[in-house]
């Protein structure tokens, strides 16, 4: 029973309400996208699920308010991921990443934390890198190694903002393939996605977010996405029948300009 | 995940092989039949001149040396910037303010823990100002600026305490703390700094992993467990009990907070919280070794310490801010 449950959670910051609070339950298993234009509250309500903001209101997962854990309690919990990331020192990517472990002390979870190390590096493809200094690496592969610090914990909820954002489409899908595998083992996954040919391929659930508001929680389908994108991202998509079968395949065209 | 004991033996080593030959040597140069004559009990002189004279002097860099090797990796890690330093971001300035005021007040007449207290206070709220903004702080350019004002801005204010002095204390009194000079200490003026000094390493020490974590950020460490705030105030009060401490002690020496860590990073695979010890260890190296230089430069009149580190920490300071600065750009 690892429900997460948002009961009116709420962002306000200076008397400005961020995030309007917002009630909505999520079930185990899930893949959850969060999709909105810049600024629309995306990040915000990533963070205000995980403890990293002041909120009202509260989130609660598997029957315990994240608000009130301790710092250590919480990381074991749930794995958050920032938009940004910060790559101060040139330590190796193999230490860096092996910081994902530290709520859970100098031995980690299982195996002993070189054998975490070794496994999600070469989960997320970047096995090649382990020995380099992150100041070395390219935007792109910063991007990867912050997010294998973030899986190698195995947290049962994973908070993603923007995880694939700066990779390239190869990796993309690699990326999101395994995640999706994640969800299928019962871990619940909520990421903000840019790109909604990749969360119609991978969300089960679409979270529309516009001006600190959640206006739309909806499952994935194309008339959930023909109904909300262009309202909320100012874009028709487009929908692409493949050869064979399958789904349709989603796709924004360029406006002919005269 | 390398463990950091060859680093530290290794410097442990080279610290008791500084403080025999520092033993041996006088200011006068190399002086071992010295040592010899109070060994053997032979010779009172000799007794007074080492235990009393070369030994605290000895142990002065030591403790000094450690606390700013120790405090400058600590302030570098909680700031994420390789150019933080108790000397650079004021912290020494307001620490040598604490200290000028208590004697100003006639604190420090009254009390020998009043100069101590006072630049330990300085310290303090000098560090705990600027972990206020830490987070506002993490270019390079902006934590340098607000560290240059807080130097300035504690200077101007103990050049204001001189000129209103009612009864001018000892101009020399306030130069030895801002050029930093271990010479002329006694056993009882170590006796007084040791206790924060220790005190403030263990506080610092208690951060290491946290220090570790916060490389990826202050979100993402705090996402990952560390208690940012514990983190913070571990850090402030040990940097603000040693600086306080060995400012009482030797003055505001600057640059050895930069340079010892810098050294030994690459001995760490830079790792922010295992950096700290080898880093108090090599910052203490360091000050003996600029003291014993001092004493066999043949110079008319003694060198100031502070001056000897600025000279050799000043250009490297520059070095690191100018490579810093070509890497943000790639």
């Amino acid at each position: 029973m690892a429900d997460l449950i948002l009961d009116q959670l709420g962002v306000t910051l200076q008397g400005r309400a961020l995030l309007h609070p917002t009630s909505i339950r999520i079930s185990p298993g899930r893949f959850v996208a969060v999709v909105g234009a810049n600024g629309a509250g995306k990040s915000t309500l990533l963070r205000a699920i995980a403890g990293l903001t002041p909120i009202c209101g509260a989130a609660q997962y598997a029957g315990r308010t994240i608000g009130s854990l301790r710092p250590i309690e919480r990381a074991q919990l749930l794995g958050y991921l920032p938009q940004a990331h910060d790559f101060a020192w040139a330590m190796p990517v193999r230490d860096k990443v092996a910081l994902g472990l530290y709520a859970f002390g100098d031995r980690g979870t299982e195996g002993g934390v070189g054998a975490q190390v070794d496994m999600i590096l070469s989960a997320c493809g970047i096995a090649d890198l382990a020995d380099r200094p992150v100041d070395r690496l390219s935007g792109g592969e910063r991007a990867v190694v912050a997010l294998a610090r973030v899986l190698i914990a195995q947290t049962p909820l994973l908070l993603l903002d923007e995880p694939v954002a700066a990779l390239d489409i190869g990796r993309q899908y690699q990326l999101l393939e395994q995640l999706s595998g994640y969800c299928a083992n019962g871990r619940t996954i909520i990421t903000i996605l840019h790109d909604l040919a990749l969360v119609s391929q991978f969300a089960d659930r679409i979270l529309w977010v516009d001006s600190g508001k959640l206006v739309a929680d909806t499952e994935n389908s194309p008339d959930a996405i023909n109904t909300h994108a262009p309202r909320l991202l100012g874009r028709a998509p487009q929908w692409a029948k493949p050869a064979g079968n399958g789904p349709a395949t989603l796709f924004f065209k360029r406006e002919e300009t005269e | 995940m390398t463990s950091t004991a060859p680093v530290n033996i290794a410097l442990t080593a080279l610290i008791l092989l500084l403080a025999i030959i520092s033993v041996m040597t006088g200011t006068g140069g190399f002086d071992p039949a010295t040592v010899h004559g109070a060994l053997t009990g032979s010779d009172p002189a000799a007794r007074i001149i080492v235990g009393e004279l070369r030994l605290p002097r000895t142990l002065a860099a030591l403790v000094v040396g450690f606390a700013l090797g120790l405090s400058g990796a600590a302030l570098q890690g909680l700031t994420r910037n390789p150019l933080a330093e108790p000397g650079v971001l004021g912290v020494s300035a307001c620490a040598t303010l604490g200290a000028t005021l208590m004697l100003y007040f006639g604190i420090a007449a009254a009390t020998p823990l009043g100069v101590a207290g006072g630049a330990i206070v300085g310290a303090l709220l000098a560090t705990a100002l600027l972990a206020a903004f830490a987070h506002r702080l993490a270019g390079v350019a902006t934590l340098i600026l607000v560290g240059v004002g807080l130097s300035s801005f504690a200077g101007a204010l103990m050049a204001l305490l001189l000129n209103f002095a009612p009864n001018p204390f000892s101009l020399s009194d306030l130069i030895n703390w801002t050029l930093g000079s271990v010479a002329n200490r006694s056993l009882a003026d170590l006796a007084i700094a040791v206790p924060p000094i220790l005190a403030g390493t263990v506080l610092i020490l208690i951060a290491r992993r946290p220090l570790t974590l916060l490389a990826i950020g202050d979100l993402a460490a705090a996402a990952h467990g560390l208690d940012y705030r514990r983190t913070r105030l571990l850090v402030i009060g040990g940097t603000g009990l040693a600086i306080g401490a060995s400012v009482a002690l030797a003055g505001a020496v600057g640059f050895v907070g930069i340079v010892a860590p810098h050294l030994v990073r690459p001995w760490v695979r830079h790792d922010a919280g295992r950096t700290l010890l080898p880093a108090g260890l090599a910052g203490a190296a360091m000050l003996m070794l600029a003291d014993l230089l001092i004493r066999l430069l043949p110079t008319a009149t003694e060198l100031r310490l502070g001056v000897v580190a600025a000279l050799a920490g000043a250009p490297l300071f520059m070095l690191i801010a100018w490579r810093r600065g070509n890497s943000t750009h790639g």
